[in-house]
């Protein structure tokens, strides 16, 4: 309860912040609008002009973006500054005074990092998934949308581990960023479906960066499909994977402030 | 300094190289980011590889294009980033937010020059350490095409050359609108939009609806890279040659002017917070 006192008053001010700079942050939602959209349309025309991506209809691929940019920026909203900033944090000094603070760093940091410029994106998903449900002919019943609901917060806590994780190196001051290439490099594979991809891919994106579930899995709920790949169970892990990940990322974080040196400014 | 003095062209030229090594050999300093950044480039590859290979599985040829056109088109596209001059805009936007365009205007260089040398520089050590290895590595895997005719050479390079002159330009001006803007960071949104759309970055304007095609031609973008590619490639004939390159023409005309008086009032416009 504390935290979430202590959260909103946090949403507050970045809201006020909008405020501020209205035209910048307009100008900014719809440029990213546009830069997605751009990216899902190109797409869509591409495999509506072969008819099918192995046995997918341009539907069903943009199903799989709508879903992945949905989940993705529900998770960069709380976590993206989190991944992005620790680095200036670490350098600058800075997270030693947010680790002597009485509050958890991790939810200070996820508190502060609100990032208020994902709601163009949470848009632009949605209204992507509407289309391509419309498109496909299919009505959601309510299980469905719990099951659709409980797939996307499953995705949504992939996608934070992924960015979780990748911030630890900058807690101890590796330049190195494998780390974000094994996620910004990965995250362009799952905007086609799975089977696609030659063995060796499938299963390491299935179970060594399990990015297959954050749509390629789940989306064959919706539209029926049987390109299961491994086992016809999958299409229902997405939110325990997610959660296994989360309180996976989580600890390795705690244990990237355990091993912190600060810098010594 | 002595390399600015004695003659004014030859002196240019010497300011040009020096900026250009620099460039160079700062792109070279960071190994580790070398091999993330090829390790990368080459998921990237791997990924539109295996996306054209699905696609083509079910038809061998579709609307006229096959697999190996399409692994020709993304490489070719691809080598060409070098004349993308993608950067300028950062380059001089970042030159008007900070203010450090006051002190650019009074030294005795141009300052386009200046920016292209940079701009050329960086693109050069970029292109060698992780587009050409890649992109020649997919064309000898999968074989490429070359032109039937030293003609057709020539005029491909000469439709390159105009489509870089383009690309300069057009990212000049959008370097320039922080003289109105008082941020710019969204504007690289709305340009890869239009280069996705517009400019065949990723997909085949042939593909697209008519509408879009014919939106296309009055736009800057398509004569970049994609009448080039096109041409090479055998889908635009020798004869159609001479309308491109005098659209191109027409295009870097446009832009020149726009460009000139973009500069005019936005100097006009200029305000330096001291400091």
């Amino acid at each position: 309860m504390h935290y979430f006192r202590l959260y909103l008053q946090f949403i507050k001010i970045r809201l006020t912040s909008i405020v501020s700079y209205r035209g910048s942050f307009f100008a900014g939602v719809i440029a990213q609008f546009l830069s997605y959209g751009a990216g899902f349309f190109a797409t869509w025309l591409l495999v509506k002009a072969f008819h099918e991506l192995n046995g997918w209809t341009p539907y069903e691929v943009l199903l799989l973006y709508g879903m992945n940019l949905f989940s993705y920026a529900l998770a960069a909203f709380f976590f993206f500054n989190l991944a992005v900033d620790i680095e200036n944090l670490v350098i600058s000094g800075r997270l030693d005074g947010i680790l002597v603070k009485p509050v958890n760093p991790f939810l200070y940091l996820i508190c502060n990092g609100f990032n208020v410029a994902y709601f163009s994106h949470i848009s632009l998903a949605v209204f992507t998934m509407i289309i391509c449900f419309r498109g496909l002919g299919i009505s959601l019943t309510p299980i469905m949308l719990v099951m659709l609901a409980l797939s996307i917060l499953g995705a949504a806590l992939i996608h934070a581990a992924a960015l979780v994780m990748t911030s630890v190196p900058a807690i101890w001051m590796l330049r190195v960023r494998f780390s974000d290439i094994l996620y910004w490099g990965m995250r362009e594979f799952i905007n086609y479906p799975l089977s696609i991809y030659n063995r060796a891919v499938q299963v390491i994106l299935t179970f060594i960066l399990p990015y297959g579930f954050i749509s390629f899995y789940p989306a064959q709920l919706f539209l029926g499909k049987e390109d299961y790949l491994f086992h016809p169970s999958l299409p229902y892990a997405t939110l325990p994977v997610g959660l296994g990940l989360f309180f996976v990322a989580y600890r390795f974080w705690r244990y990237g402030i355990d091993r912190y040196q600060g810098t010594g400014t | 300094m002595r390399v600015f003095s004695g003659h004014k062209s030859q002196s240019t030229t010497i300011l040009f190289f020096t900026l250009f090594k620099l460039s160079f050999i700062k792109a070279f300093q960071y190994r580790g980011y070398i091999l993330v950044t090829l390790f990368s480039a080459l998921l990237d590859v791997f990924v539109r590889i295996s996306l054209w290979t699905a696609l083509f599985r079910a038809n061998p040829v579709v609307q006229n294009t096959t697999f190996h056109d399409m692994i020709n088109y993304m490489a070719l596209t691809g080598l060409l980033m070098l004349v993308q001059m993608s950067g300028v805009d950062d380059r001089l936007a970042n030159r008007i937010l900070q203010g450090s365009i006051a002190t650019d205007l009074i030294r005795p260089y141009s300052l386009k020059l200046f920016i292209f040398a940079q701009t050329i520089g960086d693109n050069l050590a970029h292109f060698l350490l992780f587009v050409f290895p890649v992109y020649t590595g997919v064309l000898v895997l999968f074989g490429m095409r070359f032109p039937p005719t030293l003609l057709h050479g020539l005029v491909f390079v000469a439709t390159v050359i105009n489509g870089a002159v383009i690309s300069f330009l057009y990212y000049y001006i959008i370097g320039m609108l922080p003289f109105w803007l008082e941020s710019n960071w969204y504007v690289r949104f709305v340009n890869y939009a239009m280069f996705t759309l517009f400019a065949g970055a990723f997909v085949p304007i042939w593909f697209y609806p008519d509408f879009l095609i014919q939106i296309s031609y009055y736009l800057p973008f398509r004569y970049i890279t994609y009448e080039a590619v096109t041409f090479y490639l055998g889908r635009t004939g020798l004869p159609a040659m001479p309308a491109v390159l005098l659209r191109q023409w027409v295009w870097i005309g446009i832009l020149l002017g726009l460009e000139v008086a973009l500069w005019k009032a936005g100097q006009k416009k200029l305000t330096v917070y001291g400091g």
